[in-house]
């Protein structure tokens, strides 16, 4: 396969790729920007602070707009000084120039050990950088004097930043000066205001002062910069100090958790020389308010208040209208509170307040609220009290408090009726005499177990004594019954000292049935025991007792009869089986009677 | 067959039984009643403060423990002083429901309804003004006591007629026997239809202010442009869940017949 190029075309083409390799390096030089990271030393103490330095260089002379973005940067920092340097160089005979932006942290660590300085995300004019990542260790005490010993010996060279760093931090070690940080309160709640002011306090003349701050950010706060000249002489600790209020924050948490206080160091600047100080760290902690006890109508109050209400006009006429005062007086976060409402009363309107506040420098602070009140109509109305709940940050409880209830008498515009009488406010709004004995689970009688047992038992007792008294009763009307119940007894009694005689094999068992058996006939029959066996028999014939029973008894009285004269007669077997004839005796007797 | 005859003191153990199984019940309850009075005696501390909405939170957890007709009257008295008046009609009323002879709970009641409801309450007569203030004396802890205090009577009696103790003539003892009884009978069918309004009372009283009324005519449920007096004391019928779902049916003290919003009543029976 030929190719044939044309002349022309060639030429262009060659132009082309010549062009391309001209404009490369150009491009690379627009984006050529380096960006670089720096710690000033690699083993600190924990007392001691080093810088960290973010440069960024370009080769051209491009304005820089560099925004550094740090998250969750693992140490405490001053905002950075920032510089910018130019530098033009020729080199081969081309010029070349370069600009760098510095910004340089003053770092603090927070605790010992190895400090991870992560990569830092850094915006230059709109494209994202990272810098390189270090490790600084950290070591309980401090270095400074010992670095600055090894430097004066071992390197006369070092750098002037690293000097100028150390003489600043070997200053701020200075007993002479210092920062007093003073809170309100070592710890709040969410949405309870309170300060912290920066004093400064130095032995020296008073020169011109400045400070820098670390970022605070995530608290609502504001903060209020003290002028420079408003020096005192003061006595602390012994030693005379001159002293400045350098600032104030009035801090108002919002969230739960603890409030670093932002860290200041404060410059003193002097003729030839100057010196740091740097402000002590400081925690404050933000408690979550507790949700016990606590009202739907929570006015965010927290604090201590007391309430008060007042009436502008008790009486009035339907075309006027009056006001209703509300005072809230005590010490707390005055400009969280929310207002209290009135309960809307049929016939009047109820305007939204108006608000004016007073705090004094001791926090006491006044909160007057001032609700006007229209009427409708006339007649008279219950103004009714009006409740404030609040956190009472003392006692760590919910309180409620209330204002007075108010009569408000609105009179027709065309009466020219007296004022209402005393009387009348009594009646209609007369508070009832509470009830303060004690109370029972169960007020109802006819609910409790115990009065029903007791009604219970007393109806038993009687039931029981009418049918007690029937069967006396009975008993006294019914000589036969009773007679035969108390023959019954004659032979029950025999039955009992029978078993004796059994026992001893006594002979003498059939003497005692012999004669029980003759007293029980005598006692059925009403006949006299002096009559013989056989007329008895035959009067026990004519009793109510069945002839078999009384056959039974005619044989066993002979046979005892006939035992008496039988000589020598020890069998235990027969006593035992004529104990048990004269057992099935008695038990038919007792059968029949019922 | 048990008979005292036999064994005498067969009705002496039974009677001791009953009577330890008695008193041994007493005490069991006394412990609650400690911590239900403590509990009391905060709310009223509150509510003599002036710490009304305190006193009625503790006050409301106490109902859930006791019905006991001075813990309503107090409840109502707060529910006054709040200016709350239809739950303070409602609380006198269950106070009066409990134990109809609280003077003061009655007393708080008519004055609210003579200031606050215009209701044109008609004049009654000395007799039946009478008859009111025995019946409403009457209370069921008063008729329960009364009860077994005549039964107790009726038991002496009945032990001195039968045991003789006494030379009375046949006449007066049968006089006295039956009047006792007929006191009895009186009494018991007073409690037993104090009972049954305690138990199936049907009263509900309006606690919502601007209560709309609805009427139920032609087989549908329409608003009128009237409005309820809060505190007023209406009759349950029925809850008109099926039809109107939040509505329920109700009668006037007049007879007429209306509907309004479950959650504008609340029942004066207490559960």
């Amino acid at each position: 396969m030929q190719v044939v190029f044309n002349h022309s075309k060639l030429s262009f083409i060659i132009f082309l790729i010549i062009i391309s390799f001209v404009m490369i390096p150009l491009q690379v030089r627009a984006e050529d920007i380096k960006v670089v990271s720096s710690v000033s030393a690699d083993k600190i103490g924990i007392e001691d602070a080093f810088y960290y330095t973010i440069s960024v260089e370009t080769d051209s002379n491009q304005q820089l707009d560099v925004d550094v973005k740090f998250d969750d940067f693992p140490a405490d920092y001053l905002r950075p000084s920032i510089s910018t340097s130019m530098s033009t160089s020729f080199m081969n005979g081309r010029m070349s120039s370069s600009r760098t932006q510095s910004h340089k942290y003053t770092v603090y660590p927070r605790q010992e050990g190895i400090l991870n300085i992560p990569q830092v995300k850094v915006d230059v004019n709109g494209k994202n950088y990272l810098t390189q990542s270090h490790k600084v260790e950290v070591v309980a005490g401090s270095l400074r004097s010992q670095s600055q010993s090894n430097r004066r010996s071992s390197s006369p060279f070092s750098s002037f930043f690293d000097s100028d760093f150390d003489d600043r931090l070997n200053q701020s070690r200075n007993t002479n000066s210092f920062v007093e940080v003073e809170v309100s309160k070592d710890s709040v709640y969410i949405g309870q205001d309170f300060s912290a002011k920066y004093t400064y306090y130095t032995t020296n003349n008073r020169y011109n002062i400045s400070y820098d701050m670390e970022t605070f950010e995530g608290y609502g706060h504001e903060s209020r910069p003290k002028d420079n000249e408003n020096w005192q002489l003061v006595n602390y600790k012994g030693k005379r100090y001159y002293k400045i209020e350098i600032t104030t924050f009035n801090i108002s948490p919002q969230q739960a958790g603890i409030i670093k206080l932002p860290l200041i160091i404060v410059n003193e600047s002097r003729f030839l020389n100057s010196s740091t100080t740097k402000s002590p760290t400081k925690n404050i902690k933000v408690k979550e308010l507790p949700n016990k006890g606590k009202s739907i109508d929570f006015s965010n109050a927290i604090g201590r208040f007391t309430v008060k209400s007042e009436l502008d006009q008790s009486v009035m006429y339907e075309n006027q209208q009056t006001k209703l005062i509300l005072s809230i007086k005590g010490k707390g976060n005055f400009s969280k509170i929310l207002y209290p409402t009135i309960k809307q009363v049929d016939g009047l309107e109820i305007l939204k307040p108006k608000a004016s506040l007073d705090i004094e420098d001791n926090g006491q602070g006044t909160l007057i609220l001032i609700y006007d009140i229209i009427p409708f109509e006339s007649g008279k109305f219950k103004i009714p009290q009006v409740s404030f709940n609040y956190f009472d940050d003392e006692l760590g409880q919910y309180k409620t408090i209330y204002s007075e209830s108010h009569l408000l008498t609105v009179k027709n515009s065309s009466s020219s009726d007296p004022d209402i009488s005393s009387n009348d406010y009594n009646v209609f709004f007369t508070r009832n005499k509470p009830y303060l004995g004690n109370i029972t689970q169960e007020y109802l009688l006819t609910n409790k177990l115990s009065y029903w047992l007791g009604l219970s038992l007393l109806i038993a007792i009687i039931i029981a004594y009418l049918v007690f008294s029937r069967i006396q009763t009975k008993r006294m009307s019914n000589i036969g019954y009773v007679r035969r119940k108390e023959a019954l007894a004659i032979l029950k009694k025999a039955i009992e000292e029978s078993k004796e005689y059994v026992k001893n094999k006594d002979i003498m068992f059939y003497t005692n049935a012999q004669n029980n058996l003759l007293k029980f006939i005598a006692k059925v029959t009403r006949a006299s025991l002096q009559e013989s066996q056989q007329e008895l028999i035959k009067e026990l014939e004519k009793s109510k007792v069945n002839n078999v029973t009384v056959a039974k008894i005619n044989s066993f009285l002979t046979y005892c009869e006939q035992i008496k004269y039988r000589p020598n007669f020890e069998s235990s077997e027969n006593i035992l089986n004529d104990f048990e004839k004269f057992q099935d005796i008695y038990n038919e007797i007792r059968n029949s009677q019922g | 067959m048990f008979t005292f005859n036999n064994n005498p003191n067969k009705a002496k153990i039974i009677i001791i039984s009953i009577f330890i199984l008695f008193t041994t019940l007493i005490p069991l309850s006394k412990l609650t009643a400690n911590e239900l009075n403590l509990l009391f005696r905060q709310a009223n501390n509150f509510m003599q403060q002036g710490n009304y909405y305190d006193a009625i939170k503790i006050y409301q957890e106490l109902e859930k423990k006791s019905n006991d007709t001075n813990l309503y009257y107090n409840i109502g008295n707060c529910y006054s002083q709040i200016d709350e008046q239809g739950y303070a009609v409602l609380y006198y009323k269950r106070a009066l429901l409990i134990d109809s002879s609280n003077s003061l709970a009655r007393k708080a009641l008519e004055q609210i309804e003579s200031n606050i409801i215009s209701l044109s309450l008609a004049e009654k007569s000395f007799t039946n003004r009478l008859i009111f203030s025995v019946y409403n004396w009457l209370s069921i802890n008063r008729l329960a006591i009364i009860i077994f205090v005549l039964l107790l009577i009726l038991g002496i009696l009945i032990y001195i007629f039968l045991s003789h103790k006494l030379a009375i003539s046949i006449f007066a003892k049968r006089f006295y026997l039956t009047l006792n009884i007929f006191l009895l009978l009186l009494f018991i069918v007073i409690s037993l239809s104090k009972l049954s309004g305690y138990l199936t009372n049907q009263e509900a009283v309006v606690i919502k202010k601007n209560t709309v009324i609805h009427k139920d005519e032609d087989g549908r449920i329409y608003s009128t442009n009237k409005k309820l007096q809060l505190g007023l004391t209406l009759k349950y019928l029925s809850s008109l869940e099926e039809r109107k779902p939040g509505y329920s049916l109700l009668a006037l003290p007049n007879g007429e017949i209306i509907a309004i919003e479950n959650d504008s009543f609340q029942k004066v029976a207490v559960d």
